[in-house]
């Protein structure tokens, strides 16, 4: 794990590398997770397009639209949304099958993975949601070590229910808010996105239009076909 | 044809209706069937083996049927259990018995006599009209722990005490031995049987002694709203629509009950107690056994990926032009018909043919680039004949002179219409059985695009649009353009988009109300005045407004009615807030009877889930010192009696006949009222108030 950023002024995040990586955020923001993906999809080749297994409508396309630096990058990510856990498990198994027989994709996204086993229907026990859970956990972990690929996972609760998630996890980055701004800290990582003193909140939609914004020359460089001009491996630890 | 079906000791009962009564077959040899596939042929015979060992299990089969709309026949084992209480705990171990989703189980949550005319294809339609007895006892009675003293029965009150009470009512039932049981409340059953006087099972509601509890009181949540279903229960012989707990019954009557036991196979008992989600699920599947697919237990058929492009797109919603806030003279409303279930049949909509996979490359659905099948789909054929029926019923009630002939098809057609109305989000809901997130995206598709053409052809035809929403129109003729007549552009649209657009009606004005905190429009509130009202007919049409409100008191909505009136014939704030002024002094004089001021509100949480003390907490603390509790989703009636008060005094229940009331809390509720009503000129509460204060101070100065 380690961060991108060129200058002073540019805001740092954490680069997403191949394995499972569990982002926590503090109560369920899903803009730094937007965030994050958005910026992976910019730092890499235009083809082929990310995959977001959504549940309880985390994808919020009206503000990734309006995070977004523009439109054509919306259509580099692929949602199939899921409303029972046995349609999220199948999503699962089928998006699995797909990437085995030789689908690309940079990026697998299963936010709240735990949640929709947390209520099941159908009279499913809670012993059987909880297998249905460990199984899709278990495809996700084989999607990344298989092919390579980063898989980002949120969960809902830190509880046991949701351990098997944890346990998965090749590292965990955990988002917290701070006076200076949104820390990300995993076990070799930590950095400050973007100290802003003018109060404004960081889990809102504007403090990441803006940090997005300020990542552009990096995007720039990068889409144009060059490196980025430094990698900062420490963040400002 | 049986109209109830009873399990009882091993046996299955059908009970016909014929012209002299009633008759009773027994069926012994009836055994409820569920459906299990597997990955390959080898695991069913695995299964098999397992299977056959479970004393639950009578018998398995290796059969063909499809477990998908657009699936080929391939081989399934079929269970037959020995007790309908068996399907769901077998189909459960089975689940189980592998990696999940490895066996999948088929016809596994239908209701008991649904799945017996189903699997025995059997028409549950009544013979002739069954007749009914209705039984009415007050909350408060079932309320008591003792046992019920008094209720009525058909016309006839009956009190004593409780064994007395079950003695009669048995015996009325007996003499009357009326098909239909109607109750206030299906705990009416068991208060009956634990008073009686005679041991329980010789007690006799039904036609054979005894009763069944079917299901346990529940709580739910359904497309956002939180429901409450209270316990079942079921009597041999006899079908029980319990009031509390039917919703055909109450937007229906008998006969469009009727028309929807024949259309979903679901004899009346269970037809009444359906919600229309439960009934359109039960036609289609119906529908599914005649073209032998399975119905899944479980929906693990997800969505496809779409771009978040896409999804952003799919995601707005139903149809909707902001409405120009205002009072606009001279409007016309034109209405598409039917237009959800019209753009399902005419497009093709269906959760197998959009995005199907053998036609990936087509572009049909507007917007989304969804490809749309040629082959017929299923939800178009299982609509059609709605749609053509209600037509037909529509037109025959146009022609009929008969008071009741009249009232048999205005129940059928609103049953159906209820059907119609609700297949559309039924699609969307996540846990319909045939329902499909997708389908629903390119139903809105099509009605936004829809409604689109109709706007841009309207308006180059010199009209106006000041609102639109899902499938309604208002126009108003544009300034300086000459108008071609509406019919002639109703049926222009017609011909262009295969579904009927038709002119509703012509208003004299229409005002359409701004949301109270903006100055931008709320998009389902409006009232007008119908140039057109027939005798009989209303001329003022509500919608969104406190008058609609399920919530708002007798009087407050007739006041609101009242300053409508007003502004209809002098068009100006002041006029309105006079007779407001008039009401207000009535109600501060407590000149108003307190039953006029009965807010009757649905209980959205249990009473210990309220943290803050709000009426609806007070009410039901006081309901519950009276040994009344309420659920979720039922309703609670109360008047406000002092508003200050954070504990149970702030209220008093409708049925301890309440005394006083707090007129603060009800002025504030006719000022809001009034708002709504002087919104669309462009007066606040504000303005309302000041207006008032000065006509206080003149009218103080003139009496001084």
């Amino acid at each position: 794990m380690h961060s991108t950023g060129t200058r002073e002024d540019v805001p740092e995040l954490p680069q997403l590398t191949a394995g499972v990586t569990l982002v926590e955020v503090d109560e369920q923001a899903i803009a730094p997770i937007q965030a994050l993906v958005l910026d992976h999809l910019l730092l890499t080749e235009a083809t082929p397009t990310a995959r977001w297994i959504d549940v309880f409508d985390h994808i919020q396309t009206r503000s990734l639209s309006k995070l977004a630096p523009s439109r054509p990058i919306l259509d580099r990510i692929q949602v199939a949304r899921a409303f029972t856990p046995f349609q999220h498990f199948a999503l699962v198994e089928d998006l699995a099958a797909e990437i085995a027989s030789g689908g690309e994709t940079p990026l697998v996204v299963a936010p709240a993975l735990d949640g929709l086993y947390r209520e099941p229907d159908g009279n499913l026990s809670s012993q059987q949601a909880s297998t249905l859970l460990v199984r899709a956990v278990a495809k996700l972990a084989g999607i990344a070590r298989r092919h390579d690929v980063p898989v980002v996972l949120t969960r809902t609760r830190d509880d046991e229910f949701s351990a098997p998630i944890a346990r998965a996890a090749n590292s965990v980055i955990e988002v917290t808010d701070t006076r200076y701004g949104p820390r990300f800290a995993s076990d070799e990582f930590e950095t400050l996105v973007y100290p802003v003193g003018n109060g404004m909140i960081q889990t809102t939609l504007a403090f990441w239009q803006r940090v997005l914004e300020a990542r552009q020359p990096i995007h720039a460089i990068d889409s144009s076909g060059h490196e980025p001009t430094m990698e900062v491996a420490h963040g400002t630890n | 044809m049986p109209y109830k079906i009873d399990y009882l000791d091993g046996e299955v009962l059908e009970w016909s209706l014929t012209k002299e009564g009633v008759t009773c077959e027994h069926i012994t040899d009836y055994t409820p069937s569920l459906y299990i596939s597997a990955p390959s042929h080898d695991d069913l015979v695995d299964v098999r083996g397992f299977v056959t060992r479970l004393t639950e299990v009578v018998q398995t089969e290796l059969e063909e049927w499809r477990t998908g709309w657009r699936h080929t026949p391939e081989t399934v084992l079929r269970i037959d259990v020995d007790d309908i209480a068996d399907v769901t705990s077998v189909a459960s171990d089975l689940r189980g018995w592998d990696v999940p989703g490895t066996y999948k189980c088929y016809n596994v949550d239908f209701s008991r006599e649904f799945r017996y005319c189903l699997e025995t294809d059997t028409d549950p339609t009544p013979a002739r009209t069954p007749s009914t007895l209705r039984i009415d006892a007050s909350e408060s009675e079932l309320a008591r722990g003792d046992g019920i003293r008094s209720l009525t029965v058909g016309d006839d009150s009956i009190e004593g005490s409780p064994a007395a009470v079950a003695e009669t009512v048995a015996s009325r039932v007996a003499t009357v031995d009326p098909d239909v049981l109607v109750l206030s409340a299906s705990s009416i059953v068991p208060k009956l049987f634990e008073a009686a006087p005679c041991n329980c099972n010789e007690y006799r509601l039904g036609r054979r002694p005894g009763y069944q509890r079917l299901a346990g009181q529940s709580t739910y949540e359904s497309y956002g709203n939180v429901g409450h279903s209270p316990a079942r229960y079921n009597l041999p012989g006899r079908a029980i629509v319990d009031e509390s707990n039917t919703f055909l019954w109450h937007e229906a009557n008998l006969s469009g009950l009727l028309d929807m036991v024949t259309r979903s196979r679901k004899p009346l008992q269970e037809a009444a107690w359906a919600s229309i989600g439960n009934l359109l699920t039960a036609i289609q599947i119906c529908e599914a056994r005649q073209q032998d697919v399975l119905t899944p237990w479980n929906s693990w058929r997800h969505e496809q990926f779409k771009s978040a492009n896409q999804l952003h797109e799919a995601d707005r919603g139903g149809f909707i032009f902001s409405p120009d806030v205002g009072l606009h003279e001279d409007v016309h409303e034109l209405d598409f018909s039917s237009l959800y279930p019209n753009i399902i049949v005419t497009r093709n909509l269906s959760p197998e043919t959009v995005r199907c996979e053998c036609h990936a490359e087509r572009e049909d659905v507007p917007g989304l680039g969804y490809a749309v099948c040629e082959d017929p789909g299923y939800l178009p054929d299982v609509l059609r004949p709605l749609i053509e029926d209600r037509d037909a019923i529509k037109a025959e009630i146009r022609e009929t002179d008969a008071p009741e002939r009249r009232h048999e098809l205005e129940g059928k057609s609103e049953a159906i219409k209820w059907i119609l109305v609700s297949c559309f989000g039924y699609q969307g809901f996540s846990n319909a059985k045939f329902g499909r997130i997708e389908c629903h995206e390119a139903i809105n598709a099509y009605a936004r695009e829809i409604l689109l053409d109709a706007k841009a052809i309207l308006e180059s035809n010199g009209w106006r649009v000041v609102h639109g929403i899902v499938d309604s129109i208002w126009v108003t003729p544009m300034e300086g353009e000459t108008q071609t007549p509406l019919p002639n552009i109703a049926s222009d649209i017609s011909e262009r988009v295969g579904i009927r657009f038709e002119y509703e009606g012509e208003f004299d004005w229409v005002a359409f109300v701004p949301l109270r905190t903006e100055e931008s429009g709320a998009l389902t509130k409006y009232f007008g005045a119908r140039a057109d009202a027939t005798d009989g007919e209303s001329r003022y049409k509500f919608r969104g407004i406190e008058v609609r409100q399920r919530s708002t008191p007798p009087f407050v909505a007739e006041t609101q009615k009242e300053l409508v009136e007003t502004l209809d014939h002098h068009r100006t704030p002041e006029a309105v807030c006079d007779v407001l002024q008039r009401r207000l002094t009535e109600l501060r004089r407590s000149a108003v009877d307190p039953q006029e001021l009965v807010v009757d509100n649905r209980v959205s949480k249990r009473r210990d889930a309220y943290s803050r003390a709000t009426r609806n907490a007070a009410a039901l603390e006081r309901a519950a010192a009276d040994g009344i509790e309420k659920y979720p989703g039922e309703s609670l009636a109360y008047v406000v009696t002092d508003d200050e008060k954070r504990s149970r005094e702030r209220v008093t229940l409708a049925h301890e006949t309440p005394k006083t009331y707090d007129a603060a809390f009800y002025a504030d509720l006719l000022v809001r009222a009034a708002e709504s009503v002087v919104s669309p000129l462009g007066w606040r509460e504000s303005d309302i108030r000041e207006y008032l204060s000065e006509q206080t101070d003149t009218s103080l100065v003139r009496f001084c």
